[in-house]
């Protein structure tokens, strides 16, 4: 791990379709130190905001709606192979954990989980190799 | 605004990203205060009977004891305080039940934001609100209870998991089966046995088997 990375303060993307989990993490992200960049409802304009914003992390919920959160995972990787996505999901069984493994995602979070986890998982994520 | 203009709320979910976002929804708004944040069903029923907020805000799915339970339990202690309970699909809990048990309003989580802030100041003004897109579940629950007493007993997910457990599935198995979370079967496990009044899984599978309720 990077002696400074780490603390730096990280520019982190939501992606959720559900508007209080967005706002909600939101607030608990930035009382962590982060900085919040944007926070986008379905994978189209996840796309964009990431494309837009370059950020150092993309938390991306496991279901978008009608889509997959690893389907969009893929497109921003395939736009940035440097991307970093980690998906972010209710308890997640076998073919969730699947489907992440196979994506463009570097990481899985559960929703269930402390936030201290999934803080814990951004920072990890943002300091690892890109 | 003064302070005693404002309209209190006691906010009660054991998701703590979902309970941020919430009231950094309600924060929005000057004209309401959140004078309470609980994560289950039991320091929620505690907090509301202390503090007498305008309107309580809960989760649904709550542990310790369900939203429904707290609406009741505040009903047996006489605190009149208006209830919106919060739950994560339309079909998943009876709406009929919530409404029998004495909740004001009923809202979807993935509502927008502006509809639960409408929805509480409505609450706060002794108004009922059940969200237009949730009739047809109300409607489907009212005909159910027309059609024979028992299989409304359990709301339809209440009833699925339990089928599925009477077939031999462990819970596990059944949020996998469902691609629903663990939590969430065991949420519907625990309404189911409650409804039933039978305390574990076996009675609540022979008792369901027993009224029809499953097949």
């Amino acid at each position: 791990m990077s002696a400074t990375a780490p603390q730096a303060c990280l520019n982190v993307m939501l992606v959720d379709d559900h508007p209080a989990i967005r706002t909600g993490l939101e607030v608990l992200l930035q009382t962590q130190g982060m900085r919040v960049v944007g926070a986008a409802e379905n994978a189209e304009q996840g796309l964009r905001l990431y494309d837009a914003e370059r950020p150092d992390v993309v938390v991306v919920d496991f279901n978008l709606g009608q889509e997959y959160g690893t389907d969009l995972a893929d497109s921003i990787v395939e736009l940035d192979p440097g991307a970093k996505v980690l998906v972010y999901t209710g308890a997640p069984d076998s073919e969730t954990r699947e489907r992440v493994s196979r994506s463009g995602a570097r990481g899985l979070a559960h929703k269930s989980g402390d936030v201290c986890d999934l803080t814990l998982a951004i920072r990890t994520l943002a300091s690892s190799p890109g | 605004m003064t302070a005693s203009s404002r309209i209190s709320v006691v906010v009660a979910d054991d998701h703590p990203v979902y309970r941020a976002g919430l009231i950094r929804m309600l924060a929005t708004r000057p004209e309401f205060e959140v004078v309470a944040e609980l994560e289950d069903g039991r320091a929620a029923l505690e907090a509301i009977a202390r503090l007498r907020p305008d309107v309580a805000v809960l989760d649904i799915g709550m542990p310790r004891m369900a939203g429904i339970e707290v609406v009741r339990s505040l009903r047996t202690r006489d605190v009149h305080v208006p209830v919106l309970l919060l739950t994560g699909s339309a079909g998943s809990h009876s709406l009929y039940d919530a409404l029998a048990a004495g909740a004001a309003g009923y809202i979807l989580k993935t509502a927008q934001p502006q509809d639960i802030i409408d929805a509480v100041a409505a609450l706060a003004r002794g108004e009922v609100r059940l969200p237009e897109d949730m009739h047809a579940a109300l409607a489907a629950d009212i005909r159910a209870r027309e059609h024979g007493p028992g299989r409304s007993v359990l709301a339809d997910r209440e009833r699925e998991v339990l089928g599925l457990t009477a077939d031999g599935l462990s819970a596990a198995e059944i949020a996998q089966h469902l691609h629903l979370g663990l939590p969430t079967i065991r949420s519907h496990l625990q309404n189911a046995y409650q409804k039933l009044e039978v305390s574990d899984r076996a009675a609540a599978v022979a008792k369901a088997l027993r009224l029809g309720l499953i097949d």
